[in-house]
């Protein structure tokens, strides 16, 4: 599912814009850090607050996330489901290491925190430009 | 509706996401090329193009329930939700206003540093299409803790 053409727009250098949809069908967007490349069917996004997001996807687990690559402007649209989170172990580990580097290049350090990977699965993935 | 002009600046200027759903719960999303306030009416016209979005035009026109996004390079950042009034063709002078704005967002994101390639893949194009929604509420997004807190009623 995943290829090496889209890992560039997953190295964190560009923020992913997230949609869900709670179960009552509101929808709601917001920004992520982080879309890390766990396998080829799975990615992980930086749970950094407790928000919308979280309770949308505990009511209904698919969401929207827009990828862009900074090597060649391509963006994708990845349609994904949530499978767990992670609060500890390597994926957590690196993650929380690049999201204090990103913190610190944005002037964001102290607000930006990770609190868990979670992992969803990538159901399909559609270059969009 | 009465909204902050900071806000206003980031809503009309930032990078613009408008998302939706479907009515089996399916949530998506793309980019916007532009938007149009009315604070006499409390609406906002979002401006996309038709085939760049047909997921969200297609929602929009069924479950009728979007949510608009736009942030700035600093961070701040607000959502808007609300119910669709309409989804139909732009006029003249808001097709205008799309190509004001992509190149505008082309011309700040080569600033920061990226080639001009990089954004004209998304903004290089223009807007044929206006969502346009009631300012039902708006909500602050900026990283922090006021992020969540609704700014208007």
């Amino acid at each position: 599912m995943i290829k090496e053409e889209h890992l560039p727009a997953m190295q964190g250098l560009i923020p992913a814009c997230v949609t869900t949809c709670s179960a009552a069908g509101e929808p709601n967007a917001t920004v992520v850090s982080q879309v890390w490349y766990v396998d080829e069917e799975h990615v992980a996004l930086s749970h950094q607050f407790f928000n919308k997001t979280r309770r949308n996807i505990s009511e209904n687990p698919k969401a929207a996330v827009m990828i862009i690559s900074p090597e060649n402007g391509s963006a994708y649209d990845l349609t994904i489901s949530y499978e767990r989170t992670e609060t500890e172990g390597a994926l957590f580990d690196e993650m929380d290491m690049q999201l204090e580097a990103i913190a610190s290049m944005t002037g964001m350090s102290g607000i930006f925190k990770l609190l868990g990977a979670d992992i969803y699965k990538v159901e399909s993935i559609v270059q969009v430009a | 509706m009465e909204i902050p002009l900071n806000c206003q600046d980031v809503l009309l200027n930032g990078i613009q996401h408008v998302g939706s759903a479907s009515a089996d719960l399916l949530p998506s999303q793309n980019f916007a090329h532009g938007a149009r306030l009315n604070l006499t009416e409390s609406t906002l016209t979002i401006f996309v193009q038709k085939n760049f979005c047909k997921n969200v035009v297609r929602d929009s026109e069924t479950t009728k329930r979007v949510v608009f996004y736009s942030a700035v390079p600093s961070h701040e950042a607000y959502q808007v939700k609300g119910d669709v009034v309409s989804v139909a063709p732009l006029s003249e002078a808001d097709v205008s206003e799309s190509q004001q704005y992509c190149d505008q967002v082309i011309k700040t994101l080569t600033e920061l540093g990226l080639s001009p390639d990089i954004p004209k893949k998304i903004w290089g194009r223009v807007a044929d299409t206006g969502i346009t929604i009631e300012l039902e509420q708006i909500f602050n997004q900026t990283p922090g803790p006021e992020a969540g807190k609704p700014i208007s009623k």
